[in-house]
């Protein structure tokens, strides 16, 4: 492994690659610190195994460039590229034990290195991800969690200073998964190793990755830490799909420095905080975004908070309540925007306290949790009008 | 319910293997009667003569064994650009190496005695000043040339199975954790292949084994195969017990050959016994 500062980066410039008519990654523009964890996370066919492919070298880029380390990568053949690849179905060689799997990487490395060192390393290696012992058992004779250990042993064996992972966890039941998210991010920050996760699952990406890029139609559109993603996504696409969120459409009225007004179809302005530097031309389509936990619910007209300007009050009434154990949810409909989700933190035992379906309730949220941002279409909800929720996980197939 | 649905196979093995087995076994512990056929009697005479033929093995199993590894030779690399670069017109390409056996055997195997004989090939090699006098028919050349040709899509089909069924990930998981191209052919596509190229070779080995048409016409009686010495041995000289003889000596060695390549295929390919590729 090389010393310097730039070992394990990796920069993807203004990569694009086509296949026939389909672009499946479209001029993306990234750059993964060198030891941090990286989440790709996006739905089905956005193009995050392309990327990943182009990174390790399985596909070359249409235009733009790789570079792994610092070294541009577009001559370098996979076999050469420092980063080893964590395939979906493991891909595990059939007719070699859990040993020789292992070993194989180390096995091609020339000056040879010998058997007693490969021996060391192999056992390093399997006790890595706990599967000492397990060396003369086959492939076929593993579950699947240990299959994707032995190939995540198989790939870090020969120390790559990137680690590419296509949906790793796919393939696993609910439980086992939780298990392998913990033990993934203990051994990436053990071993310092820059992993690159690709997910469709943003549970997944949000609970591992210290950065989270979410990628659309072969692009990206946010890259940066989960808690920024989710406390500031960058559109309605991004809002929508990460987590649950209020997303109340219209277009945008004025902006006036951080904050700007939107108004809704129904004729309700509504005001937020504006980060966003694409929303600037009044007329636009911008939607208030606002997550269900930063509402406040209260009994009946009364204002919680009190009358105040960096608030925002509306009426509605109780459609349903949702018990979720320590949270109750509600399904609220407002005259001025519709249907609202809100997320309330239980604190009592019982229903003492709690609106029922059919009350009237007062609904508030500060300036500041309210979001104006770009309103770049409705593919990906696919629930409600006004209410974005999370798209079920799908499962991959391939 | 199995034993019902059994009962016809089992009346098939009887018929058609046992029996004809028993026949030629006692066929071949009798005698030549004066006038030719068959005399009764108990005795291995037969049996001590068959260093009479010792040439008709020796070409058998020589230039089958030659003609099974050209064909495997021609087959591997054809098989495996049919399943890694065929993409969509793979099973169309399949198809055509089919094709050839849409005519019969006699007439494919006719088209050759034309293609290699002094007016063919040889005479265009003449005529274009390459090579004067060259002789094709009637060599060993031309009777390997016919097993090959006539062999071909038995050897392809099941190595292009077995080579169809990798998938890609194993490969490119090679060459990800750093084996190049070759290494990668090697360590990966040649030992999962194995099951493919065994049962080809069997598939063309033994019926090549009781070939009897391609040494008559591409070999012109000059290679004799064991086929050619048993039509002779039953209908020229109609010595019927040594052709008995001759004919369970031949089933022995073939036995004794596909064990040890048993044997040593299992030991090169482990688990493809489990598979029923043998
Ligand atoms: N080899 C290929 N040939 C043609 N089109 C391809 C190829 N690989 C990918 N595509 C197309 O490129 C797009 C992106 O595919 P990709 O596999 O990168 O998506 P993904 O984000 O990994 O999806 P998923 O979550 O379903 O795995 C898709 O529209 C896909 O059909
Ligand atoms: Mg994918």
């Amino acid at each position: 492994m090389m010393a310097d500062g730039s070992s394990g980066s990796v920069e993807i410039r203004d990569a694009t690659k086509r296949f026939g008519g389909v672009t499946a990654v479209d001029g993306v523009c990234l750059t993964v610190r060198p030891g941090t964890f990286s989440a790709l996370l996006g739905p089905s066919g956005c193009g995050k195994t392309t990327l990943l492919r182009l990174v390790a070298g399985f596909e070359s880029p249409t235009r733009g460039s790789i570079l792994i380390g610092g070294e541009p990568m577009d001559d370098v053949p996979s076999y050469r590229r420092p980063a080893n690849t964590v395939f979906q179905h493991y891909a595990l060689f059939p007719h070699m034990d859990v040993e020789r799997n292992v070993g194989y990487a180390l096995r091609q490395q020339r000056p040879r290195i010998d058997r007693s060192e490969q021996r060391r390393r192999i056992d390093e290696a399997l006790e890595l991800v706990q599967l000492g012992g397990y060396g003369k058992r086959h492939a076929r004779e593993l579950s699947g969690g240990q299959q994707q250990r032995v190939a995540l042993a198989r790939a870090l064996i020969s120390r790559p200073q990137v680690l590419l992972l296509d949906e790793p966890l796919s393939a696993l039941d609910a439980k086992l998964r939780h298990a392998m998210q913990l033990e993934l991010k203990q051994l990436q920050q053990q071993l310092g190793i820059t992993f690159v996760f690709v997910t469709h699952d943003q549970q997944e990406a949000m609970s591992m990755a210290d950065r989270v890029a979410v990628m659309r139609d072969g692009r990206i559109l946010q890259e940066a830490p989960p808690e920024h993603v989710y406390d500031f996504p960058a559109d309605t696409f991004v809002a929508d799909f990460v987590g649950t969120m209020n997303l109340f459409r219209g277009r945008l009225v004025t902006r006036e420095g951080d904050t700007a007004t939107v108004q809704t179809p129904a004729g309700t302005k509504l005001v937020g905080c504006a980060l966003s530097h694409d929303l600037l031309s009044p007329g636009q389509p911008a939607a208030l975004a606002v997550r269900p936990e930063r509402i406040v619910l209260s009994l009946g007209a009364e204002r919680a908070a009190g009358p105040s300007s960096a608030v925002t009050a509306l009426r509605a009434h109780v459609r349903t309540r949702t018990f979720l154990g320590d949270q109750v949810s509600y399904q609220a409909d407002s005259p001025d925007v519709g249907r609202v989700t809100v997320l309330q933190a239980r604190t009592a035992a019982g229903t003492d306290g709690l609106a029922a379906p059919g009350d009237q309730v007062t609904l508030e949220w500060a300036l500041d949790v309210a979001h104006v941002i770009p309103d770049t279409g409705k593919e990906a909800a696919e629930h409600g009008a006004d209410v974005g929720l999370n798209p079920p996980p799908k499962e991959s197939g391939r | 319910m199995y034993r019902v649905m059994g009962a016809p196979a089992v009346v098939w093995y009887l018929l058609f293997l046992a029996a004809p087995l028993i026949v030629l076994l006692v066929v071949s512990l009798g005698r030549r009667s004066p006038n030719g056929g068959y005399q009764p009697g108990l005795t291995l005479e037969q049996y001590g003569q068959l260093g009479t033929r010792w040439t008709a093995f020796a070409n058998t199993v020589e230039l089958g064994l030659v003609g099974t590894v050209v064909c495997l030779m021609v087959a591997y690399p054809m098989a495996y650009v049919l399943a890694t670069r065929g993409g969509r017109y793979k099973t169309i390409l399949l198809a055509l190496v089919v094709v050839p056996f849409w005519t019969s055997l006699l007439i494919r195997t006719y088209a050759w005695v034309f293609l290699l004989g002094n007016s063919g090939i040889p005479a265009l090699l003449r005529d274009l000043g390459i090579a004067e006098g060259v002789r094709l028919l009637n060599t060993p050349f031309a009777v390997v040339l016919g097993i090959v040709y006539n062999y071909l899509p038995l050897m392809i089909l099941p190595i292009f199975v077995s080579l169809d069924r990798i998938d890609q990930g194993i490969r490119q998981a090679s060459k990800d954790l750093g084996a190049g191209p070759a290494r990668t052919f090697l360590r990966i596509t040649l030992p999962l292949s194995a099951p493919g190229i065994i049962s080809g070779v069997l598939l063309v080995f033994v019926p090549v084994l009781g070939e009897y048409l391609i040494p008559v016409l591409l070999g012109g009686g000059q290679i004799y195969f064991l086929g050619n010495a048993l039509a002779d041995l039953f209908f020229q000289s109609r010595n019927w017990p040594f052709g008995a003889a001759v004919a369970t000596a031949f089933i022995a060695l073939v036995m004794v050959l596909i064990g040890f390549y048993r044997k040593a295929a299992s030991r090169l390919a482990p688990g493809t016994e489990q598979e029923g590729m043998l």
